[in-house]
């Protein structure tokens, strides 16, 4: 294999190696013994005559303030996938199982694609395993009060999603449906009479044909769902930390043998370094490291080596930040869509669906290729909607002609630019790493089964439910993307 | 030799994003008129590759041989009582601290009737292959305490204190259920699924029903889409106007009846906007 030649090549002068790096690798910090007992003692005597100050100091759900120096787990990230990650592992393991840590930059949430998302949740996908995800995801979101309690909810809306196709897309959309209807979703077909007859609103003239999901499809509150998960796992014993991951140490293995990489080459990953709010640089020792960093997870991953290192180390991590807007608006006119509106998806790609009761809808699309907006900041593009959105609504919904958009925002996909899907699992290289990342659009209803696929993957040895070696990073070295026709 | 795939992308250097404000805010302005030429988007995509990639398996993902499949390895022969399950729900378990105060006893048992009930309420396929769609369901109503009635027939059938009722036992033909009684029924979302595909039934009475919500009226307004007319909603705390929203996908209701039209503004939205939509529809509160 090609590799090894290099690696073969590059051996024979051990220094050459070295040169190959572009980043400057970090080994862990040289302790002196004699200090690193005083510290541990010094550690070990607060704790013993002040257990209780420690406890007070800290409020329930606050994020730890004095940082451990390792964890058995740690979660880069705390969105939405990461937290489900962290419940589901702490609610496989119980209270003192494991050391879980998670860590989130911004704990305000307030950049997080979390909360900005719409959060939408629909079986119509292409891909099986986003089919069985999102069924889970269903099942998960209603059986919530029998695991957080009597008062949570995620305040879910059945309206249902509806898919519409052209003429070019109809035989996609039949298949899709099919599939759908096998592995146990609720939906169905619509001509244009019928479509026509069910949404009085809509103008099916270009329609070929539509499908509309009946059962378990809506939206719900991403918010919410972010607080109980986040509440969840740190009912069981999970630790936040707020704080952003700058860098990972290595360490030399030489008793870890990887196909692929000579004997005494390997180099894994020992520490993660962790900068506070002020400044500090801490590190954490962890025996497994997830990435589930949302738009940051390319970056993350390049700081360990991944897409900058040689081999395997090579094929970087696909997943960056692309920029999506969303628009609400009013409209008041007597042929606006009632209260049956689903979640409607044009064969464009622009959606929309209500936003409460008082007429107001949201709406969004993704711009092509060549017009991606700048990630820099989260500023809204107002003329995208009246160039490219709003003549599209108009088009399929006469009475959105008129219109008033009262608020606008943005928000970062996390967009996997192999093949939009999620990538979860193990990295080849390194034992320790895992990734859940990179779902483009539709990470958040797949939260609940991408956190217990990675806890049954770091727990029971593989999936034991929902089989998703399909999705893993091994896709990317053999070249077999699973691609998603329904990317929104 | 594996290729390289397509890198982290340079966006293009725009510089900085127009913040202008949007012009939809004034009042009438016309949006551009599109043909529908202009709208069709080639997909990103195309179905020979999405086809392409539905086909292929998890063994073609597996680019390493295992270490025991190369060659001269093996497992001894110790690995026949080698168990590859970790067991961690055992482990779990085992570290639990245990628990015998009353109170929690009382709530592990609580706990546990219901997951009986749930696991007696699922689908029965045999039972739906003898008796058919229409037969079961009654058989799976009036065996917990609610009452049904047939078309064609002027009494109700319900179970006496005994739990004896009078329903055949094998299939009948055209014995189509026209109205379910679940009032004060014990009925779970789980056993919804047994109303599926009945022929046509044009009355539902789910009231008091504690364990329904939202949920459950999304899964009953798409069962009984096709021909229900009345429904009675009344005592079931956990549904709210979301829920009722989901009604909307049932093209022949006329009589509802919920406990408190002005329960909130928002229901009393949703049942102005539902008759809006449905001219026909009764909404009726006692």
């Amino acid at each position: 294999m090609l590799f090894q030649k290099i690696s073969s090549v590059c051996n024979q002068g051990g220094l050459l190696r070295r040169f190959l790096h572009t980043n400057k690798v970090q080994f862990r910090k040289h302790e002196h013994p004699f200090s690193r007992t005083w510290r541990i003692l010094g550690d070990d005597m607060k704790k013993i005559v002040n257990p209780l100050k420690r406890e007070e100091e800290r409020g329930p759900y606050m994020p730890l303030k004095t940082l451990p120096p390792h964890a058995d787990i740690v979660i880069i990230g705390g969105g939405a996938v990461g937290s489900s990650i962290a419940y589901w592992i702490k609610e496989k393991t119980g209270l003192k199982g494991l050391n879980l840590v998670v860590i989130e930059k911004d704990l305000s949430y307030s950049k997080c694609s979390t909360v900005l998302s719409m959060g939408g949740l629909r079986q119509q996908f292409s891909l099986p395993e986003n089919i069985h995800m999102s069924l889970f995801g269903a099942e998960f979101m209603r059986t919530l009060k029998k695991r957080f309690g009597e008062d949570a909810d995620v305040y879910f809306t059945p309206n249902g999603y509806l898919m519409m196709a052209s003429e070019q897309g109809a035989g996609q959309l039949m298949d899709n449906y099919k599939l759908q209807k096998e592995l146990g979703a609720v939906n169905t077909l619509l001509g244009k009479e019928a479509l026509k007859k069910r949404f009085p609103f809509l103008n099916v003239d270009d329609v070929e044909l539509g499908c509309l999901g009946l059962e378990k499809e809506g939206w719900f509150d991403p918010w919410s769902f972010l607080c109980l998960m986040r509440r969840g796992a740190m009912d069981l014993g999970a630790n936040y930390i707020s704080g952003e991951v700058v860098d990972f140490t290595f360490e030399n293995r030489d008793d870890i043998y990887v196909e692929g990489i000579d004997m005494g080459e390997y180099e894994g990953l020992d520490e993660i370094v962790v900068k506070t709010a002020d400044g500090e640089l801490n590190h954490i020792k962890f025996a497994y490291a997830i990435i589930a960093g949302g738009g940051d997870s390319g970056e993350i991953a390049r700081k360990a080596r991944i897409g900058t290192g040689p081999g395997m180390l090579s094929i970087p991590l696909p997943v960056e930040k692309r920029k999506r807007y969303v628009y609400h608006f009013e409209c008041q006119s007597n042929e606006m869509p009632g209260i049956n509106t689903p979640l409607t998806i044009d064969y464009t790609g622009t959606y929309f669906r209500r936003d409460g009761l008082g007429g107001t809808f949201l709406c969004g699309l993704s711009p092509e290729a060549h017009e991606e907006p700048s990630i820099e900041n989260l500023d809204v593009d107002h003329q995208f909607f009246d160039e490219r959105v709003w003549p599209i609504l108009a088009h399929r919904v006469p009475a959105f002609n008129s219109l008033k958009v009262k608020n606008a925002w943005g928000g970062y996909y996390d967009y996997n630019c192999y093949d939009e899907n999620g990538i979860i699992g193990p990295h080849p290289y390194y034992h320790n790493l895992y990734m859940a990342t990179g779902f483009s659009g539709h990470g958040i209803q797949q939260a609940p089964a991408v956190g217990r696929a990675v806890s049954e993957l770091i727990l029971d040895g593989g999936f034991q439910t929902i089989d998703l070696t399909r999705l893993g990073f091994d896709r990317l070295i053999v070249d077999k993307p699973m691609f998603e026709s329904n990317i929104v | 030799m594996y290729k390289l795939i397509r890198s982290l992308r340079n966006l293009p250097a725009t510089g900085g994003v127009q913040v202008a404000r949007c012009s939809t805010s004034e009042k009438n302005v016309v949006p551009k008129k599109m043909m529908p030429g202009d709208l069709v988007k080639t997909p990103k995509v195309t179905r020979e590759e999405i086809a392409r990639s539905n086909e292929t398996t998890a063994g073609d993902m597996s680019w390493r041989t295992p270490w025991h499949e190369k060659e001269g390895q093996y497992y001894s022969m110790l690995k026949a009582f080698y168990s590859e399950d970790n067991q961690t729900n055992v482990l779990k378990m085992i570290q639990q601290p245990i628990n015998l105060t009353p109170n929690s006893i009382k709530n592990w048992f609580a706990k546990r009737k219901v997951k009986t009930n749930i696991a007696l309420q699922q689908y029965i396929p045999e039972r739906n292959a003898t008796l058919g769609n229409d037969l079961a369901a009654a058989h799976f109503t009036v065996y917990r305490g609610g009452a049904v009635k047939f078309f064609d027939s002027d009494k109700w059938i319900k179970a006496n204190k005994f739990n004896e009722y009078d329903l055949p036992t094998i299939f009948t033909e055209d014995l189509y259920l026209q109205a379910i009684d679940c009032t004060d029924m014990d009925l779970y979302y789980e056993g919804l699924i047994n109303f599926k595909e009945l022929h046509g039934v044009e009355w539902l009475s789910l009231n008091g029903c504690q364990n329904l919500d939202d949920w459950a009226l999304d899964r009953v307004g798409h069962v009984f889409s096709h021909s229900l007319l009345y429904l009675d909603l009344r005592n079931i705390p956990l549904i709210t106007h979301r829920g009722i929203g989901a009604l909307s996908k049932m093209d022949k209701l006329k009589i509802l009846y919920v406990d408190n039209i002005f329960a909130s503004r928002e229901f009393e939205m949703t049942c102005l906007m539902l008759q809006e939509l449905k001219p026909d529809l009764d909404i009726r509160v006692e």
